[in-house]
């Protein structure tokens, strides 16, 4: 009886292993289809604009690298916001 | 009214509560998981703040998060956009925590809290301006905030008046001094956002004569600094922004070596690369200083984000800047964004004056005299009471002067990642052999690291050569001074090798019983000063509870624990379950 259950446990514990490596599978392929089609995409588009959505490059033409932020007190409803 | 600030998914996550715009209660997640740098939702460390004032989340009238998800999710579709295809193996691993938990703090709160009011969002920089301006002694200050990065920014500068920040400027991802840090210290072998402090208490040991330092001249080439002090970086050094370790090949090619192996030996090579680290962020941040100084025209300066924690260019600011006057809140990094962004909740978006100056770090758990005797006797621990805190103490200097190691567990938790002297493991600094001991009895650490002093704040300038008068951040261990060339060969067990110390300097108010003992030690040894160490075991968080305390002592080679009114004595008790030796890891 011991060794029953041993033994159904471990195939529990086998088929368990097996689902997650199904769904890691199955997660990846997804995502690749996603960052292939979405982010592939527009990459591609926007490299042909010449669009970069990170600076990246150092100038020594340029003085200064700071850049404008601007945050102060807003209106209380603009805090909602995630974004 | 109560306002809770949270702080989490990315690492150190914390809660704090105000009161009033009072803080009354602020801890981290880690020390209740003890999983070090926990980066989940703060759920423990919100009971234990709405616990400590005997309330439920039904009387707390706002929640606020301490970054915008959104903004920061923007930037990472954009690192992916810009670095196709290379950046598929993060994509991978880091987009579904996106979708399931970080894009929904919102449904997080709702869910976990049961909280159906109000919940607002501010900037990460605006939370690290906050966390350190409205709990400050300043009126008004000139702002500079550095970390890695948080939604966008990475590093940004303003000036605060009353209960108003302006962020003004700003230095965007991927340039990042941060990250910068944390990438020499990935290469250098130590772990990334935990063991950036290692590598500043390698750099003393490596050559800081800049003409002579040739990585210095390596790393200069990295990066692009300007008269006033912005900064980019030549990013084919550096993988961060698509991959998940943080040098590229280049840069191992530049510093003439293979990322160093966790454990293995620290080279020559080692300690030059970490001194050039160190004299450059140490550069970009004195010209950024002046800069800002010149534009605000404020001689107070707060800082905020994890570079504040560089406690060695902390100790150097006033001397090499216009500032007169500093102040830094003990927690700097993401985890003091919690007090952030409550403050800035009550003080700023509610229009409340400020009222509270932040004057110690005690904002955690404490446990009553009765509740550390029903740990010890339902755990059949044998153990010794004090009739009053005189004997306690009095008896604590004489174990320590001794050459005894004491775990001294009183009070309230330490907010922030120094232990400062209600979680400590406390030892003397007179005896040149300490050090070996206490790392080969408790720490572990690695050789070159040292161990910090603290004194009594009224005997401090006799012992360190501090800025005058000596700046508020020293009482949270932030900044490193010289210990005054006489005394070094008498405390050698906390000078460095440059001769420097990083000192917690202590004041009666703060602390009472810590503070007569160092008194007391001194009376006994002629210095009054102790050495100063986390209670815990390396690659553990700090201990929280007398359990965590009793468990790390008898783990350990720490000789007695004074917790509450009581003295344990490791030899008298049975080691045999609590051994938490076996866990330890960097």
């Amino acid at each position: 009886m011991t060794a029953a259950k041993l033994f159904l446990k471990s195939v529990g514990k086998g088929m368990k292993g097996f689902g997650e490596k199904i769904t890691a599978f199955v997660n990846t392929m997804l995502l690749l289809l996603v960052y292939l089609v979405g982010v592939g995409l527009t990459s591609f588009v926007a490299r042909i604009f010449g669009k970069h959505f990170l600076e990246r490059k150092t100038s020594k033409k340029v003085n200064s690298y700071w850049s404008d932020l601007n945050i102060k007190k807003q209106e209380r409803e603009k805090y909602y916001k995630q974004f | 009214m109560y306002v809770l600030g949270i702080s989490c998914y990315y690492h150190d996550s914390s809660a704090a509560l105000l009161k009033d715009g009072v803080i009354v209660a602020a801890a981290e997640e880690e020390r209740f998981t003890r999983k070090k740098h926990d980066a989940s939702f703060p759920l423990n460390a919100i009971r234990y703040c709405l616990e400590s004032q005997h309330i439920t989340i039904n009387e707390v009238a706002f929640v606020g998060f301490y970054e915008k998800p959104f903004l920061k999710f923007e930037r990472i579709l954009s690192q992916h956009l810009e670095m196709f295809p290379f950046s598929f193996k993060t994509f991978v691993s880091s987009l579904p925590s996106w979708i399931n938990q970080k894009l929904r703090v919102m449904k997080t709160i709702r869910k976990k809290l049961q909280y159906q009011g109000n919940v607002f969002f501010i900037h990460h920089h605006l939370a690290h301006a906050a966390s350190s301006f409205l709990v400050s002694p300043f009126d008004k200050a000139a702002v500079l905030t550095v970390d890695g990065v948080g939604e966008w920014t990475t590093t940004s500068y303003g000036l605060a008046e009353g209960n108003e920040i302006h962020l003004m400027k700003e230095i965007k991802f991927p340039h990042s001094l941060g990250l910068l840090y944390s990438t020499i210290t990935g290469y250098l072998g130590f772990s990334v956002n935990n063991s950036e402090y290692k590598v500043m208490g390698l750099s003393p040991y490596g050559n800081m004569n800049k003409t002579e330092n040739k990585y210095y001249h390596q790393l200069k080439k990295i990066i692009d600094i300007k008269d006033d002090g912005s900064y980019r970086m030549d990013m084919g050094y550096f993988t961060y922004h698509y991959g998940d370790k943080m040098p590229s090949r280049r840069l191992c090619k530049l510093l003439e070596g293979k990322i160093r192996k966790p454990e293995s030996e620290v080279t020559q090579r080692h300690k030059d690369i970490a001194a050039a680290l160190q004299m450059i962020t140490e550069e970009v941040l004195f010209k950024m200083l002046k800069h800002l100084h010149a534009v605000t025209k404020c001689d107070n300066l707060i800082i905020g984000g994890g570079v504040a924690l560089n406690s060695v260019a902390n100790g150097k600011i006033l001397r090499n800047t216009p500032f007169k006057k500093i102040w830094i809140q003990p927690n700097a990094t993401d985890g003091g964004n919690s007090i952030g962004v409550a403050s800035y909740i009550y003080h700023t978006i509610l229009n409340h004056p400020r009222n509270f100056t932040l004057t110690t770090a005690y904002l955690g758990p404490s446990f009553t005299n009765s509740e550390i005797k029903n740990f010890l006797d339902s755990n059949k621990v044998t153990y010794a009471a004090f009739a009053d805190e005189k004997e306690l103490v009095s008896t604590t200097a004489k174990l320590i002067y001794e050459n005894n190691v004491v775990g001294w567990f009183q009070g309230r938790m330490e907010w922030g990642p120094r232990a400062l002297g209600t979680r400590s493991i406390l030892s003397n600094p007179c005896n040149k052999k300490m050090q070996e001991i206490l790392n080969q009895k408790v720490k572990h650490r690695e050789k070159f690291r040292p161990f910090a002093p603290v004194v009594c704040e009224d005997d401090a300038l006799t012992y360190f050569d501090c800025d005058q008068p000596i700046p508020e951040p020293t009482d949270y261990m932030l900044m490193v001074y010289p210990v005054k060339k006489e005394w070094r060969k008498k405390i050698p067990a906390v000078t460095h090798v440059d001769g420097s110390g990083r000192l917690q300097t202590i004041r009666r108010i703060q602390n009472p019983s810590y503070y007569d003992l160092i008194k007391e030690f001194g009376t006994l040894s002629g210095v009054p000063i102790l050495i100063n160490t986390s209670f815990n075991i390396r690659g553990e968080p700090i201990v929280c509870t007398p359990h965590d305390a009793y468990k790390c002592m008898m783990g350990t080679g720490i000789d007695y624990v004074m917790m509450g009114k009581y003295l344990i004595k490791r030899e008298e008790n049975p080691k045999d379950k609590w051994d938490s030796e076996t866990v330890a890891k960097d």
